[in-house]
This record gives C-alpha cells, sequence and structure tokens, in this order.
C-alpha cells in the first residue's frame, strides 16, 4: 500500500461554527492506481487530498504514506517527505514565475541535492517524453494554462515519486487540453507505475480514473472500481 | 458592489459619482490610506521621522545661533556702531566722530534705539611696574557702557570704572603683567597731535569675559580721562546704540542713517552683521549646509513614499478600472490620491512635529550640554556650556510644507498613470 | 538547500519588479553617494584643520617652558644645547626648529600694534612651516643672523610701511627692562589676510636672542611626518627634555582640536540619520514583495522548500538590492569628489571660515575607513529591514497560501 488513512478526521475551528470537513474516513490506496476524489464543494475531496499529501495535520486518525506515518512528524520531515515521495500539481500557480520551464523542472532536483550535470540531463529527458522540449527556455509567463499544467506535471514526475497529487488540476482548462493533460497523466501511471490520487469535480478527470472516489459531507459514500477498457474511451 | 463599498462609496443612481461631494472625497481618501495600514505607517514614519529631526536639529541650531550672537554683541560690538568711515579699515587714533556729544544724542531719538554708549579706543603700550603689553585701550562712559555692554557684570574682582584714575583689565592681562587690584598701571601712547600721552591709573576692577582674546587685550579707563591725556576733546571713535530686537536690525539702520545725515558724509553706520562677519557667515554657512544635509533625508523619504504610491497604485488597478467603467473621471480618481497623499503628509508631519516639539521641549529644559569638548571652541563662538534650545517657528511650518510638497509629487507621478487607464483592461488585471 | 539556487531565485525576483526596485536601488544610492560625498567633506575640514594647525608653527609637537603658554615672554625661555638633535627617526621627521617667541609692539612712522616677534631659523622654517609655501614680496630671511624683519602683508598695511622702510620695536628684554631696536623690513608674507599675518613678525634667531640678552629660546617645534607618530615622538623628546612641557597640537589648539574631534562624531551621526531614512522604503518595498507573493511561497513549502530556505530568500533580496545600491552609491559618491577635486568654493564666507577654522577652499578627503563603515552600515540595514518581512514570510503555511 502507497497510502493507509485510518478514522480521518479534520475539523476547522471558525469564528462562527466548526466545520467538519472530514469525518472517520477510511481509504488504502495501492501501487500503480488512478483514484479520483469527486463530490460536491464542501465534501472533503481536497481536504482529503492534503491530508494524505502531508499538507496538512489531521485532528484524529492516522495517515500512512509508503509506510511512513505522518502523525509523528515535524514540519521539517514533511517538507523532506513531500520532496522526495510526493508530487504535486496544483490548481494553479504551480511553477515559479521567475525561471523557465526547464529550470523549474531542475529546482525540484535542486532542492534534493541532484547534481548539475543530471538534473540537465533528468529535466530535458522528461520535458521531451512528455512532448514539450521546445518549451524548455520559455517562462510561465510565456505559456498558455495547459503547457503550464504540463511542466507542472514534469516537475511533479521527474523525481519519480510514489505518489502524484493533483488538486483541481483541470480547473482553468477547456475540454481539449484538459483530455492532452489527462492522457499524459495516464500514460505517467501506466509506463511508470506512479500512483495517481486527483480531487477532481470535471466529469473528464474523473473518466480517466480507475477507481473513483466519491464523498459528500466529509465522508466516503462511494468508492468503485471502473473497467480498464471503458477509462480509456472518450466520452 | 463590494468593490465600491470597500472603497468607501456608495452610488445611488441619483448621485453622479464624477462629483461626489467634498466631504465625501475627504472621507473616502483618509479611509483609503488605512487600506493597507503597514504601508501607511510605513511611509507615515518616514515621513514623521524627517520632520523630527529637521524640527529639532534646526532649533537647536537656531538657538544656538542666537545665543552666540546675542553673547557676542553683548560683549562688545553692541547692535549697531556709528564710527568715522575710513575708522574700520583704519582703526588708527585720527579716524574720529566729532560732535560726539551730539551724535550720541541724535542716535538716542531714533526709534527702537534702547540705549546709546561712546567709546574711545586707541593703542598703547600698558605697564605695571617693569613689565608692559600693548593692549587696545578703551574709554567708556561707564553709566552708559551698563546699558549697552555685559563686560561690567563679569567682573570677578573690584568694582567697574568710578574715577577718572580706575582702570579696568581682563584677566589674563592681569596675570601676564603680574598686576593685582589696585597696583599702579601706566599707559603711553601718542597723542592726536602726534606728541607723548601718558596715563597714571589704579587697577579698580578685574574682568573675565571667557575669550582669551579679550581678556588678554582689554583695558578700559574713563572717557574723559582718555580723551583728554591722548588730546581727543569731544571726539571719539565709535558711537553704539542698543536696539529693541537685535535680530530686526536691518529695520532700525534707515532710520539711525537718516539721522546721521546732518553729520557729514564721513560717518557710516554699522550694523552688527557686518562688525562681526565671522558670526554672520557662520550662520550663513551653517544654514547652507544644513539645507543640503536636510534635502537629502527629505530626497530619500520622497524616494520611499513615491514607492509606496507606484505599488499601490498597481495594487488598485482593477479598483480604479472598476470605478471608471461606473463613470468616475480620471481626474477624480487622481483627486483621491492626491487627498490621500495630503492626508498621509499631514498625519505623519503631526507626529513628526509632536515627537521633535516634545523633544526640544525636553532639551529646553533641561539643556543640551555642549561638553568638554567644546571647551575653548565655546568661548570662541561666544556660547554658555548650555544651550536652551527652542521650537524655531520657521521650520516648524517649512518643514512640513516641504514634505507636503514633496509627498504630492510623488503621489502624482505614479497616479498620472490613471489617466491611460482602459477601462476593460484594468478590469482584467491581476488583484 | 543550495545558496546558488537561492540566490539565482533572490536575483531574478529583483528584475521581476524592476520599476519598484529601481527606485529603492536609487534611493540607496542616492543615500550612500550622500554618506560617501559628507564624510570626505568633513573629512578634508577635519584634515586641513589639523594641517593648519600644525602648519601654523604649532608643528605636531612642541616643547616650552612651563608658564610660557600663560605668559609668553623671554622670562620663561630656556637653553637649548647646541648639540641637540631630537631623538626621533629620520623617516618619521619631517624637520624640527627652534625659536624665540615674545610679545613686542611695533612702531611704524605713523602706526603702532602689538605684535608677536619671533626669532627663527629660515631654513628650518622653509621645510617645517608655513613660511616655506607662502609668498613673500621682497626678500626672505636668509638665515639665522639676519638681522632685518619679515612682516604680514596686513600688518604692514595696517602700520603704512613697506619693504626697505624701518619699523621700531619695543620688548621686554631677559632682565624684565623694555628693549627698543630698529629694524628693516626685508619682505611682507602673504598668508591670506589670517590672523596670522596681522600678528606674526620674523627675524632672525640669533639678533632677537642678542636684543634680549639672552641665549635662551622660548620653544622647540617638531613636525613629523603622520600625526600617528606624535605619541611616541612624544616620550622620547619629553625624556630629552626633562622639566619643561612637551605639548601636541592638539593642546597647544584646543579649539582645532575640539573641532577635530567633533567631526568624527558628526560624520557618523549623519551616517545613522542617512540610514534610517532609508530604512522606512527598504522595509516598505519587502515587505509587498513578500505579501504578493504568498500563493509562490506557498507553493514552494508545498514542494518541500524548508521555511529556512524562505528567510534566506528575503533576506537575498533585500542584501542583493542594498550591495547593489552600495556599489553604486560608492562609485557616484567619489566620482563626486574627483570631480570636487579642486576644492569648493567657500570664499564668500572668508571671516566665518576663519573662525570655524576652514580654508577658502574645502578640498575633500575620501578616508576608505569612512566607505567602509558606509557599506557596513548600509548591509546592516538590508539585513535588519528585511527581518520583518522575514518573519512574515516564514509564517507562510502551504495550505493557508494555496487555499486563497
Amino acid at each position: 500500500m502507497v497510502v493507509l488513512c485510518r478514522n480521518l478526521s479534520r475539523v476547522y475551528r471558525t469564528e462562527a461554527v466548526p466545520v467538519h470537513a472530514l469525518t472517520s474516513v477510511d481509504i488504502d490506496i495501492a501501487a500503480g492506481e488512478f483514484v479520483s476524489l469527486s463530490g460536491p464543494s464542501g465534501s472533503g475531496k481536497s481536504t482529503l487530498l492534503n491530508l494524505i499529501g502531508g499538507l496538512d495535520r489531521a485532528n484524529e486518525g492516522e495517515v500512512i504514506v509508503d509506510g511512513v506515518a505522518l502523525t509523528g512528524l515535524n514540519e521539517a520531515q514533511l517538507a523532506d517527505l513531500r520532496l522526495t515521495k510526493i508530487g504535486f500539481v496544483f490548481q494553479a500557480y504551480n511553477l515559479i514565475p521567475v525561471l523557465s520551464a526547464r529550470e523549474n523542472v531542475e529546482f525540484i532536483m535542486q532542492l534534493q541535492g541532484v547534481a548539475a550535470r543530471e538534473r540537465r540531463i533528468r529535466a530535458l529527458a522528461i520535458l521531451d517524453s512528455l512532448g514539450i522540449a521546445d518549451l524548455a527556455n520559455r517562462r510561465p509567463g510565456e505559456l498558455s494554462g495547459g503547457q503550464q499544467q504540463r511542466v507542472a506535471v514534469a516537475r511533479a514526475v521527474v523525481t519519480e515519486p510514489k505518489l502524484l497529487l493533483a488538486d483541481e488540476p483541470s480547473a482553468n482548462l477547456d475540454s481539449t487540453t484538459t483530455e492532452n493533460l489527462l492522457e499524459l497523466l495516464r500514460r505517467i501511471n501506466v509506463e511508470r507505475g506512479v500512483t495517481i490520487v486527483t480531487a477532481t469535480h470535471d466529469p473528464i478527470v474523473m473518466r480517466y480514473a480507475r477507481r473513483r472516489v466519491r464523498l459528500k459531507d466529509g465522508r466516503i459514500v462511494a468508492d468503485e472500481l471502473v473497467d480498464e477498457e471503458i477509462a480509456a474511451e472518450p466520452a | 458592489m463590494r468593490e465600491l463599498t470597500a472603497a468607501g462609496i456608495v452610488a445611488t443612481p441619483s448621485m453622479p459619482l464624477g462629483r461626489a461631494g467634498p466631504f465625501l472625497i475627504a472621507a473616502i481618501s483618509w479611509r483609503n490610506l488605512w487600506r493597507n495600514r503597514l504601508r501607511t505607517g510605513l511611509s507615515a514614519g518616514g515621513i514623521a521621522f524627517a520632520v523630527m529631526l529637521i524640527l529639532a536639529a534646526r532649533s537647536a541650531q537656531v538657538s544656538g545661533m542666537a545665543t552666540m550672537l546675542d553673547n557676542a554683541t553683548r560683549m562688545v560690538t553692541g547692535h549697531v556702531q556709528i564710527q568715522n568711515s575710513a575708522y574700520r579699515d583704519d582703526p588708527a587714533l585720527r579716524n574720529v566722530i566729532s560732535d560726539a556729544t551730539a551724535v550720541a544724542h541724535a542716535l538716542a531719538q531714533v526709534p527702537d534705539v534702547t540705549a546709546v554708549a561712546q567709546r574711545a579706543v586707541t593703542f598703547a603700550l600698558v605697564s605695571v611696574g617693569d613689565r608692559s603689553y600693548g593692549a587696545q585701550v578703551m574709554g567708556v562712559d561707564p553709566d552708559r557702557e551698563r546699558e549697552i555692554s555685559s563686560l561690567p557684570d563679569m567682573l570677578i574682582e573690584g568694582h567697574y570704572l568710578e574715577q577718572p584714575t580706575d582702570a579696568v583689565v581682563g584677566s589674563l592681562m592681569a596675570r601676564n603683567l603680574g598686576a593685582k587690584l589696585g597696583d599702579e598701571v601706566v599707559i603711553l601712547g601718542s597723542m592726536l597731535d602726534g606728541g607723548v600721552a601718558a596715563m597714571s591709573l589704579r587697577i579698580a576692577g578685574i574682568v573675565d569675559t571667557g575669550t582669551e582674546d579679550l581678556d588678554r587685550a582689554l583695558i578700559q579707563v574713563q572717557l574723559g580721562a582718555l580723551q583728554d591725556a591722548f588730546g581727543l576733546g569731544d571726539r571719539v571713535h565709535m558711537v553704539i546704540a542698543r536696539v529693541d530686537d537685535f535680530t530686526q536690525v536691518g529695520s532700525v539702520v534707515p532710520g539711525i542713517e537718516s539721522a546721521m545725515a546732518p553729520f557729514g558724509s564721513n560717518l557710516t553706520t554699522l550694523s552688527w552683521q557686518r562688525l562681526l562677519p565671522e558670526l554672520t557667515q557662520s550662520v550663513e554657512l551653517k544654514a547652507v549646509s544644513s539645507a543640503v544635509m536636510f534635502g537629502l533625508i527629505v530626497l530619500l523619504v520622497t524616494f520611499s513614499v513615491f514607492n509606496s504610491f507606484m505599488m499601490t497604485v498597481f495594487e488598485r488597478t482593477r479598483e480604479f478600472g472598476m470605478l471608471l467603467a461606473i463613470g468616475m473621471r480620471p481626474n477624480g480618481i487622481i483627486g483621491v490620491l492626491q487627498l490621500e497623499a495630503v492626508w498621509l503628509a499631514a498625519f505623519g508631519a503631526s507626529i513628526g512635529i509632536a515627537v521633535g516639539g516634545a523633544l526640544i521641549a525636553l532639551l529646553g529644559h533641561v539643556g543640551i550640554p555642549l561638553g568638554e569638548m567644546a571647551g575653548g571652541m565655546l568661548r570662541r563662538y561666544h556660547l554658555s556650556d548650555r544651550i536652551y534650545p527652542e521650537l524655531d517657528v520657521g521650520t516648524l511650518i517649512l518643514a512640513p510644507l516641504l514634505m507636503l510638497c514633496a509627498t504630492q509629487l510623488a503621489a502624482l507621478i505614479p497616479a498620472l498613470r490613471i489617466r491611460t487607464l482602459a477601462p476593460v483592461d484594468a478590469l482584467r488585471a491581476a488583484a | 538547500m543550495p545558496l546558488t539556487l537561492l540566490a539565482r531565485l533572490g536575483w531574478r525576483n529583483l528584475w521581476r519588479y524592476r520599476r519598484r526596485n529601481l527606485m529603492l536601488f536609487m534611493a540607496i544610492l542616492v543615500a550612500v553617494a550622500g554618506c560617501v560625498l559628507v564624510s570626505a567633506l568633513i573629512r578634508g575640514y577635519q584634515y586641513d584643520m589639523m594641517a593648519d594647525a600644525v602648519a601654523n608653527l604649532t608643528g605636531n609637537l612642541k616643547v616650552m617652558a612651563p608658564g610660557y603658554r600663560a605668559d609668553p615672554s623671554i622670562a620663561h625661555g630656556f637653553n637649548l644645547d647646541p648639540a641637540f638633535r631630537p631623538d626621533i627617526p629620520a623617516d618619521e621627521l619631517i624637520g624640527w626648529t627652534q625659536r624665540v617667541r615674545v610679545p613686542a609692539v611695533m612702531l611704524s612712522e605713523r602706526e603702532t600694534r602689538g605684535i608677536s616677534l619671533i626669532g627663527i631659523e629660515p631654513k628650518d622654517e622653509r621645510t617645517i612651516s608655513f613660511l616655506g609655501s607662502v609668498e613673500i614680496r621682497g626678500d626672505g630671511l636668509v638665515d639665522r643672523d639676519d638681522g632685518r624683519i619679515l612682516l604680514g602683508v596686513e600688518l604692514a598695511r595696517q602700520l603704512q610701511t613697506a619693504v626697505g622702510r624701518r619699523v621700531v620695536i619695543i620688548t621686554q628684554g631677559a632682565d624684565g627692562l623694555n628693549r627698543e631696536a630698529g629694524y628693516r623690513v626685508a619682505g611682507l608674507y602673504d598668508a591670506a589676510g589670517t590672523a596670522i599675518e596681522k600678528a606674526y613678525a620674523f627675524t632672525g634667531l640669533r639678533p632677537l636672542q642678542k636684543l634680549l640678552g639672552t641665549g635662551a629660546i622660548t620653544e622647540v617645534s617638531v613636525r613629523l611626518r603622520d600625526d600617528r607618530f606624535s605619541v611616541l615622538a612624544d616620550s622620547r623628546l619629553a625624556r630629552e627634555f626633562d622639566g619643561l612641557d612637551v605639548l601636541n597640537w592638539r593642546q597647544l589648539e584646543p579649539q582645532a582640536a575640539a573641532m577635530f574631534e567633533l567631526a568624527d562624531a558628526a560624520i557618523l551621526i549623519w551616517f545613522v540619520i542617512l540610514m534610517l531614512a532609508l530604512a522606512f522604503g527598504l522595509i516598505n518595498t519587502l515587505i509587498t514583495a513578500v505579501l504578493e507573493r504568498v500563493r509562490e511561497f506557498g507553493m514552494l513549502r508545498a514542494l518541500g522548500m524548508r521555511p529556512g530556505s524562505v528567510v534566506v530568500q528575503v533576506v537575498m533580496e533585500s542584501v542583493s538590492i542594498v550591495m547593489a545600491g552600495l556599489v553604486g552609491g560608492i562609485t557616484i559618491g567619489w566620482g563626486l569628489i574627483v570631480y570636487f577635486a579642486d576644492g569648493i568654493d567657500l570664499s564668500r564666507w572668508s571671516a566665518g571660515i576663519e573662525l570655524a577654522g576652514l580654508r577658502s577652499r574645502l578640498v575633500p578627503h575620501l578616508l576608505w575607513s569612512d566607505v567602509v563603515a558606509v557599506s557596513a552600515m548600509a548591509l546592516a540595514l538590508g539585513l535588519l529591514a528585511s527581518a520583518y518581512p522575514a518573519w512574515r514570510a516564514v509564517r507562510i503555511k502551504p495550505l493557508d497560501a494555496l487555499r486563497r
């Protein structure tokens, strides 16, 4: 198991009323799965994703990622975990504006201390394999939304993480671009064995996920595996 | 709509935004300032710092200068002197003022002149026992002298001139001559007509002015006695006037000059500024160098305010786009920004004045100790060893005004970009 | 977290907000250039003051009899061994001389004046005092036996005398009785109308000693290559002249010394003030830079960047812009100093500057220690100003930033 969650609860204390974002959630995710977490606004899908990624701490329950329990870790250790084991693709603001695409990809490896030559080779390789090698020297400001997301995926994947978490990756994209992006993710999932978990309300995204988990009001209400064939066909 | 109310504007269909009332604009602009408390606080802080510094430093400086000038003029030169026009360049015995009594009388009639005294001065050899020194011998009228000079108050021994045979000497001169109170002193010089002038006197008093140059070379005798011994008759070398307010002496001089006109063209009227050029120029020099320094500080603070407004304008681009879209004129928006600048300057300057004023009040009470270090330098500048600064009204008005203008300019340049803003682009800009 | 990466990020982020960082850069440049120029001008004043004090017959060190300062007459003289040489290494010494200086009355045909009459060794004076550099109309004194007199131009004017004419000197001799002698005016020296010119008259050492009826002198004056040598030289002379006073220029000219010390304090105060004035704008810009990049910082934290690295990034941005401004400011300041190398003309205030001890041209004098001081202060400012912004940046939690 790449991800193990037991009895996960998250409550936000606001001024008025405590918000129960997640209540007693259990979920296991195996290596190589492509999972979508979906549900209406406020269902807790993003919260669950953030907890898995170590960006947030649960009030109750446990999260274990690749054998490591997150609850006992301090900020620095969580940061290291995010750096080495988990890749992130956010809805927006994925890239560092002042670095080029290649440099953004290299950046994550620099954080890990990879040597310059190797960094460069790997960065260019990943960009190439995702079909965006020609964008290598452009800055985010010079890229379209879809291109930015592809670079973000390249950056998320170049460190060969166990887990890729994507929070509403298609929110700012049109449907064709979304299809292209998701195709990319599927390839990574199948060819490199990267476990992917996405939080989304976009049906196109959900279609690519073989395991669809639905949440409502902070609880899992559905968790179904879908047939490989159906997933590959466009709607 | 939310942004409208955030900006403090509530629009009703009947009120065209382009012409919102002055109080509303004032309130809006004030509140706008505080949307970003930290930034406004820092900008205001910079302005306050500049104003406080300029106010406190300049007040202390001006007070120091004023004390210096007051002491210096009180010591010897007086506020205005009438002299023979040749005397200044050539202070020789023969360059006299004739009809001295009449001149003194006429001078006393001039409005704002509060006291008049006459002096005759000559260089002579002063001997006590077998020691002698060259010195400036000054013949004075003791009663008049007390009115215009602080010297008679600086006696450390004995008394001021009472008898025609009395002499008052400076402390250093007494020491150098090895003389004590009561010793006989002989003065030898040349008479007006060339003969030998001799006076035999007793030391009646010793003064300590604190100024080495004076203490070493000063000896005063009665005017009449000097005039007799040196064959001067009624003549003197200077007639000195004291005026009400020595800083305004320039306004009294014309009156004095016309009063002196009947006495012929060989008399000249000299104000203390001309008599003490080294002090006058010191004041000017200080003023110039201070202006440069303060100017630099104002410039730096203005940079900060400029940057502040530049950032603000950029951040509010969407808001401006919205205002333009709903019908506000660009100049109206610029007006609001300029008003924000006014509020900022006023706020900052008020703090600066409060702190600076408090500082001056405190120092004015306690005094600024000029310290051991300054020592002899003080004497040279005629300062006592503590100065008690007062608030300088000129700077009080000028410094805030200067910051106000600078702030207006600093805000205007970024604000002008609003003129070229197209509403539709602005609305799409990043918030 | 590799420093080069952070440095690169910091540098590029500076360019991202070109306009406002340019403003900040210019502000720092102006402040630093101002500091450099002001310090150089004040130093120029300070060093001129010392140079003048030293050259105006004070020297770096003087030996006198106790009591001479209060009563500068021949009664307080002392005898000097003709074989005397000061125990000071040759590379520290510019020169030395002996003098007799007494107050006297000088009478011309028309006028009388009180003066200071100084018997000198003309050859020595040329090396060590202002007499070596002033313009002389007529003849200078030839040697220590020259019985003529050298007056200031201004004094001559007041006495209405001229080269070749005679003056009479009355002064008190060693026995306490007045002496009188006639002198021919050999020449007039032009010291720009200063107080010296009106008061100092020079003649040969021997004739004056003869007039006074003594072989004694009133002072030995020593001129060193650098004033810093005076401490050691002082103690050496004190040993050689046991019982006499050895005084340095600061003791002899306390006003000048006071001004000198004041200058150091003044420079420091101005540095602090200008840096403070700069601080407001610097903090403002840095804070804005952090707050508008909350999302970016959050994202970096989410990716795994440590909180400490965020701090380093903010500090680096602050320090790099300060350094840029520093380099620019020092360059401009130095350029201005070169431009004003001939000095700033102050002759408009000729009387005032004399009181203050200035010369009629204020020549700036750049001390590298001052430049170092400005740099240190600017860097300290950069660090301190980034403290609050960095603290704000650290507090950005990845989650909060992303959720916005």
